[in-house]
């Protein structure tokens, strides 16, 4: 194996790792906005990753700038999605894990879904 | 506009990696498509971008590079940590966590500021930004594990929000 070759394999391995976590979590954590962070984010890296190796193996300028492309539109996208379902629970009033932590945004709902 | 339009068009045809006058006319026609679509969030960015220029203490163009690169490499940096943060929260045997939604007061007042701001406490996982209160004063954010509000608080107005305003006050 090149050393290209290896440093691909790491990077994929890293991005796939981080993605079979995520899913993990989502089967793992208790409600919906938890859920959101796994599946919203922990694939970030994942993805990071995987199109990271991609872009180096084919080691063609085009290719890695098109990857590149790839990652700095998957980040700016992706937190925008995580942050629109999250707070479409919120105003839809999925019920959330009961505990002792604060709630700062309980409440400040009006009945159109307008945050005051 | 119309210079962002050929400039899209020439983008097409470099992805594409063949210059003919078709693929000039297929990447100006999508390049218009973009533009129709997205016209109302350009215009307000280049009011935006007219403001933060009129303004005197961001600096000039080289600082504000340099400081754009050194955002980059803390944004990554802190990407990359939290991932790690919220995969050992994960593999924990005992999954004993504390969500919850915490107010952050913000001294950021740009759009464009609050945007960077809210997306990157959404990449960091652990905590994703939910909604801005309707006069920009207030950021809620939802975090995954909560061990000292006021401490997380500061860490993110330290952290995250001192480098937001350097760039985008």
């Amino acid at each position: 194996m090149t050393i290209l070759e290896t440093i691909t394999f790491i990077l994929c391995l890293m991005g796939v790792f981080f993605m079979l976590l995520s899913s993990f979590g989502l089967l793992r954590l208790p409600d919906v906005y938890t859920r959101g962070h796994s599946a919203g984010k922990a694939g970030t890296i994942g993805v990071i990753g995987v199109l990271l190796g991609v872009g180096l193996y084919h080691a063609d300028p085009l290719a890695t700038a098109k990857m590149l492309a790839l990652i700095v539109f998957f980040l700016l996208t992706s937190p925008v999605a995580a942050q629109i379902i999250e707070r479409a629970a919120f105003v839809t009033e999925v019920e959330m894990l009961e505990n002792d932590a604060p709630n700062d945004l309980k409440g400040r709902y009006d009945e159109h879904g307008n945050l005051r | 506009m119309l210079t962002l339009n050929f400039f899209l068009a020439i983008t097409w045809m470099t992805l594409q990696q063949s210059f003919t006058f078709s693929d000039f006319l297929v990447g100006f026609l999508l390049g218009f498509g973009i533009i129709t679509l997205s016209q109302r969030a350009i215009r307000e960015q280049v009011v935006e971008t007219v403001r933060l220029q009129r303004k005197q203490d961001i600096g000039q163009y080289p600082q504000r590079v340099w400081k754009l690169l050194s955002f980059t490499n803390f944004a990554f940096w802190s990407i990359l940590k939290a991932n790690i943060d919220v995969a050992r929260i994960l593999l924990r045997p005992r999954l004993n966590i504390n969500p919850g939604i915490i107010a952050i007061p913000l001294d950021v007042r740009s759009e464009i500021g609050i945007t960077v701001l809210s997306n990157l406490i959404t990449l960091t996982p652990g905590t994703v930004s939910m909604d801005v209160s309707a006069d920009r004063s207030t950021l809620y954010v939802h975090c995954i594990d909560i061990q000292d509000p006021d401490a997380l608080r500061d860490d993110i107005k330290q952290n995250f929000e001192r480098r937001v305003l350097e760039l985008f006050p």
